[in-house]
């Protein structure tokens, strides 16, 4: 990767390579950058690439043709950018990682962080070298929620892939989390989300790292206070949150960035994976598998939708 | 504001003179010309309701609902032209879909169903208007006060 990285650079075909660097301790990676070929063996490929970059491709685009280190479920990004006109496909040399799964950083719980050497996959799930020597986490442990519900074996587009697919065998079902509030009564699940949201103190970084959030003027920026009010009061975050949702309608790929990200843990996920469950079953798409298809919100079936009226 | 809405809810339920409070997001070519219908028909409707006249149901942001339910109004109706008779030719049908997905996603965060209704009334179906307001009305009625998203 880092070979194909520098040879891309050196021929100038593209302007930047996006990809993984090494962050500020070993489990950690950063987002980097790359312009020079001498600066390819900067990349790194391990469980903490952690990050979707895909969040920063519509505006390295602009610049220029760039170069994006990707794992099967960013990709899928990649593939609602061009769906709704944001990038061209040639605009993009995809660097397509196989993914055995990432790092779920509360893994390390138990583990002394500023021992840490390294951290690697392991067959049976991922492997932190300390000085102490090397413990094992399994699978289940180690992993990040998403991963132990992937279904992809390699990225759905790709220029250049690196490593082999990968057998997928979720353990864990996408819709356990959503399932389990669908069979709640509506009061309960207001309450729910009130709870939830009574803690949300509206930093938006859930918006910021979302690439399908890549609206340059956002209602949340706005400095008029008609739509959303600037205290962090139960309504006003109820009402961010519901409209972040139905805004990602449609183009959310379930990367479990915004709640990865959050620092109150507000369980984001039961919105989008509910949001992507809904979609699927009245118009029968999947975010982030076909770049021809229109936009699901900009379009429509004739015949087949769903009638708001018929039920 | 907020809070004194809720307020205001919790004093008129315990005088028990709460009358559902109910906003209307109507179609300006079809919806919004049947209530005029209804009206100068002398057809009776209940008087719960408030109407906001939109160019288009396709004009119908999510947003708008979500601000209303945040509000705490207690129900809301959206109506447009039938499918096929669009002023716009196609704009009830891409409200078709943002509001079926809107409809799952309200009852996911917990507004009762029953609060939120969705029809198709022209311009001519001023009866129609009158009788679909009356058992929005009921309905809206029956599960009662809303007591507001954050309520816990
Ligand atoms: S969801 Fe799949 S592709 Fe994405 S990081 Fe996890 S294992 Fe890799
Ligand atoms: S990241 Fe978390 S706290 Fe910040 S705005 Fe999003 S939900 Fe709220
Ligand atoms: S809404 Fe969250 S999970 Fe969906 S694409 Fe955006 S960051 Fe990823």
């Amino acid at each position: 990767m880092r070979q194909k990285a520098k040879e891309l650079l050196e021929s100038g075909e593209v302007k930047v390579v996006i990809g993984y660097g090494q962050g500020s301790a070993p489990f950690k990676s950063t987002p980097i950058f790359i312009e020079k070929p001498e600066d390819a063996h900067k990349l790194i490929w391990n469980p903490t690439c952690v990050n979707n970059l895909t969040v920063y491709l519509r505006d390295a685009c602009r610049q220029g043709k760039a170069a994006i280190v990707v794992k099967p479920c960013d990709a899928r990004s990649i593939i609602e950018l061009i769906r709704e006109n944001q990038i061209e496909r040639d605009d993009v040399v995809i660097l397509a990682m196989s993914c055995p799964g990432v790092l779920n950083l509360d893994a390390l719980a138990e583990i002394d962080l500023a021992d840490v050497k390294s951290v690697e996959w392991h067959q049976s799930g991922i492997a932190i070298k300390t000085n102490a020597g090397e413990t094992i986490i399994p699978s289940e442990k180690a992993f990040a929620s998403k991963c132990l519900s992937c279904e992809l074996a390699e990225s759905p587009i790709a220029d250049k892939k690196f490593g082999e697919p990968i057998e997928r065998h979720p353990i864990r079902s996408k819709y356990a989390d959503i399932e389990e509030l669908e069979k709640m009564l509506p009061k309960e699940r207001r309450a729910y989300w009130a709870r939830q949201f009574a803690r949300c103190i509206r930093c938006y970084a859930c918006r910021s790292v979302c690439p399908g959030c890549y609206c340059k003027e956002c209602f949340t920026d706005k400095p008029c206070q008609l739509w959303v009010l600037r205290s962090t009061d139960v309504e006003s975050n109820w009402f961010f949150h519901f409209s972040r949702a139905m805004h990602t309608a449609g183009r959310c790929i379930a990367c479990g960035e915004c709640e990865r990200v959050c620092p109150m843990g507000i369980p984001l996920m039961r919105l989008n994976q509910k949001m992507r469950k809904e979609v699927r079953e009245m118009f029968g798409e999947e975010a982030g598998t076909n770049p021809e298809a229109p936009p699901t919100l900009g379009t429509f079936d004739l015949k087949n939708d769903p009638d708001p009226c018929s039920e | 504001m907020k809070t004194n809405n809720l307020k205001a809810e919790e004093t008129r339920q315990e005088k028990e003179i709460w009358e559902p409070r109910i906003i209307g997001f109507l179609c300006n070519w079809c919806t919004y010309a049947g209530a005029d219908l209804a009206g100068s028909s002398r057809l009776k409707y209940p008087p719960n309701i408030r109407v906001v006249r939109v160019p288009c149901s396709g004009r119908v942001n999510p947003q708008l609902i979500i601000k209303a339910f945040e509000r705490g109004f207690d129900g809301v109706l959206v109506s447009g032209c039938h499918p096929g008779d669009c002023h716009y030719a196609k704009g009830n049908y891409f409200a078709r879909r943002r509001i079926m997905l809107l409809k799952q996603m309200l009852e996911y965060m917990g507004i009762e169903p029953e609060r939120f209704h969705f029809d198709w009334i022209s311009a001519a179906e001023g009866q129609k208007f009158a009788e679909v307001v009356e058992q929005f009305t009921e309905q809206v009625r029956k599960v009662g006060p809303f007591m507001g998203v954050g309520a816990r």
